[in-house]
C-alpha cells in the first residue's frame, strides 16, 4: 500500500504519517527516508530536533537528499518529505525527472510506504522563474504520485481527512 | 470551544452566522479571553510575536479562561515557504496554534467556498 499524506505548514501531517508508519509495522521497526539537506543554521537546528525526537522511536534513518539506499532494512518505509527531495533534485541534481524516477523506484519496491508531501501552490505572491517551475513541478510530483497511491490523506489542523480511498486510522 | 478554519475570505464568519447565529468579532488578546466569538486569531498570534509575548501561554489561557469560545482562523500554510524568518515563524505559529486548540475543540469546521465542512 502506498499512502501519500499531504497538507499546509505545521498541520500535524508527520505526526499522523509517524504514527500511521508504525500502525501498519503493527509496532515493528521502520525505515525513515530524511530527505532535507543542510544549507543553514535554522535548517540544522530542525534536523537536531528531529534526530533527537525520533531517538525514541522505532526507526532506522537513512539520510537520503538525494538517492535512496539500494537495500532497507525494513518493507515498512517513512518518506519525509517529497518538496525537499524535489528541491534538492531541481536546484543541484537531475531535476524534476530524476526525483520523479527515484520516487517511482521506491514506490515500486517497498510494500508499505508513507510518503509526506505539502502544499506549496495556494499563495498570491509572484516568484523568480526558478521557483515558479519548482511550484509547477511539486504540483505535478503530487499528481503523479496521488495516482499511484493506494490512499491520500490531507491532514488539517491535525485532522487526517481522506482524499482518495479509506482512512487506516 | 469550537473552531472554523479556511483559506482568507472563504465563508468562515457567514458560516459561525449562519450555524451559531453569533457575530465574531476582531479582538485583542486579552480582549479575547471573554469574547464568545473570536476572529482573524492569526491577526491576534502576529500581534503576540509583534510584541515578544509567549503565544502558549495565550493558548493555554483562552483554553481555561474561554472555554466555550468560538474561534476563527485563516489557514495560511499551503503557499511557499516564506524567505523571511519572521513571515516563516508566524505562519508556522498560526498552523501549531490550530492543531493545539482542535484538540480541545468539541468541533472543528473547515470552510471552502463558503460551505462548512464538520471534520470534527
Amino acid at each position: 500500500m502506498i499512502f501519500l499524506i499531504t497538507g499546509g505548514s505545521k498541520c500535524g501531517k508527520s505526526s499522523y504519517a509517524e504514527k500511521l508508519i508504525f500502525h501498519l509495522s503493527q509496532g515493528k521497526q521502520a525505515n525513515y527516508l530524511a530527505t532535507m539537506r543542510v544549507a543553514s543554521e535554522e535548517e540544522e537546528a530542525i534536523v537536531r530536533r528531529h534526530q533527537e525526537y525520533r531517538k525514541e522511536k522505532n526507526f532506522i534513518v537513512h539520510e537520503s537528499p538525494l538517492r535512496f539506499p539500494d537495500f532497507l532494512e525494513s518493507s515498512f518505509v517513512l518518506l519525509e518529505d517529497l518538496p525537499n527531495l524535489l528541491a534538492n533534485h531541481m536546484f543541484g541534481g537531475d531535476g524534476y525527472e530524476g526525483a520523479l524516477d527515484k520516487i517511482v523506484e521506491l514506490t515500486n519496491r517497498i510494500d508499505n510506504l508513507v510518503i509526506v508531501t505539502n502544499e506549496v501552490g495556494s499563495c498570491i505572491l509572484k516568484y523568480p522563474i526558478e521557483t515558479e517551475n519548482y511550484i509547477t513541478a511539486l504540483g505535478r510530483l503530487n499528481y503523479v504520485l496521488a495516482k499511484r497511491s493506494d490512499c491520500v490523506i490531507e491532514v488539517v489542523v491535525g485532522i487526517p481527512l481522506a482524499v482518495k480511498g479509506v482512512l487506516p486510522l | 470551544m469550537i473552531l472554523f478554519v479556511g483559506g482568507r475570505a472563504s465563508g468562515k464568519v457567514d458560516a459561525v452566522k449562519e450555524l451559531l447565529s453569533i457575530e465574531p468579532q476582531e479582538v485583542t488578546a486579552k480582549q479575547a479571553l471573554t469574547t464568545p466569538a473570536i476572529n482573524h486569531l492569526e491577526n491576534i498570534i502576529e500581534a503576540l510575536l509583534e510584541n515578544e509575548q509567549s503565544v502558549s501561554d495565550f493558548l493555554t489561557r483562552l483554553i481555561n479562561e474561554n472555554p466555550s469560545a468560538i474561534i476563527l482562523c485563516d489557514e495560511v500554510g499551503s503557499g511557499i515557504v516564506p524567505l523571511n524568518r519572521k513571515d516563516r515563524v508566524l505562519r508556522e505559529e498560526i498552523g501549531k496554534a490550530c492543531c493545539y486548540l482542535q484538540k480541545h475543540s468539541t468541533a472543528v469546521y473547515r470552510v471552502v467556498c463558503g460551505i462548512a465542512i464538520k471534520i470534527k
